[in-house]
């Protein structure tokens, strides 16, 4: 079992907030703001999810592959209200998801394995 | 002429209504389909495929469900609660099942938190049943 500080856990939270806001310039710069505002929601009201899940994978109770799918599933159930207002296309919007996803998963992975 | 007003009362009443009817077989069904779904989710620890006849009954179950939902007046909001768990394109319960198939067997850590998402997305679908004019204790 790894603890990590709430100072580190929100350093974590910055650094997945500003990585997705950077791929969000590159795949539609038009609406970085719109792509920001809509992953902060979900990283300040999935943050325990998050934490915990990540800590099961360097557990080994729940395997990388079920954690990316955990995160997709909890990225679509918070609706991305925002980038969903805009003209962007569906599978834009999916390119982007599965970029967050991916984001999330190094970031929070990469710092528990470090930790441990 | 009292009686005149109060059937016009009621008349206005219903035109004025903006949620359909509770309905006792809408509610068991989805209750019956949350119970179904939460079991067949336990068994995901074990092969996909061992467990294709629970996996077409729930599937079935849910689709009766659905259709009976969709054939009801103003009950667009029930609707929308069904198809964040059985849209096959995305529902949650969906996802769950296609990640199963792609992987064989799930680990308890996953099953256990699938079901905790999954499980209060049929309780708001319930809580909506119950919501409705006629419904609750």
């Amino acid at each position: 079992m790894t603890f990590l500080t709430p100072k580190q856990i929100d350093d974590l939270l910055k650094q997945i907030l500003n990585q997705t806001v950077s791929l969000a310039q590159k795949l539609f710069d038009k609406y970085w703001k719109e792509a920001r505002l809509d992953i902060q929601t979900f990283l300040t009201n999935s943050k325990g999810n998050l934490i915990r899940w990540a800590q099961e994978v360097t557990d080994k109770k729940i395997s990388q592959d079920e954690f990316n799918e955990l995160v997709k599933e909890q990225i679509a159930l918070s609706e991305l209200h925002a980038i969903k207002q805009t003209d962007l296309k569906d599978v834009e919007i999916d390119t982007f998801v599965s970029g967050a996803t991916s984001i999330i998963t190094t970031v929070l992975l990469s710092a528990l394995t470090v930790a441990k | 002429m009292k009686r005149a007003c109060v059937l016009l009362s009621g008349l206005f009443l219903a035109a004025c209504q903006t949620t359909s009817q509770y309905d006792e077989w809408a509610y068991q069904k989805v209750t019956a389909c949350k119970a179904e779904v939460l079991l067949l989710m336990d068994h995901a620890s074990t092969p996909f495929a061992d467990n294709k006849d629970q996996i077409d009954s729930a599937d079935l179950h849910i689709a009766e469900a659905l259709e009976f939902d969709k054939g009801r007046p103003l009950n667009n909001a029930k609707i929308k609660e069904w198809n964040i768990i059985a849209d096959p394109n995305g529902g949650s319960y969906d996802e769950f099942v296609r990640f199963w198939h792609e992987h064989g067997t799930l680990s308890k850590g996953f099953i256990s938190e699938s079901k905790t998402v999954i499980s209060s997305q049929f309780d708001q679908l319930i809580q909506t049943e119950r919501n409705k004019v006629g419904g609750g204790e």
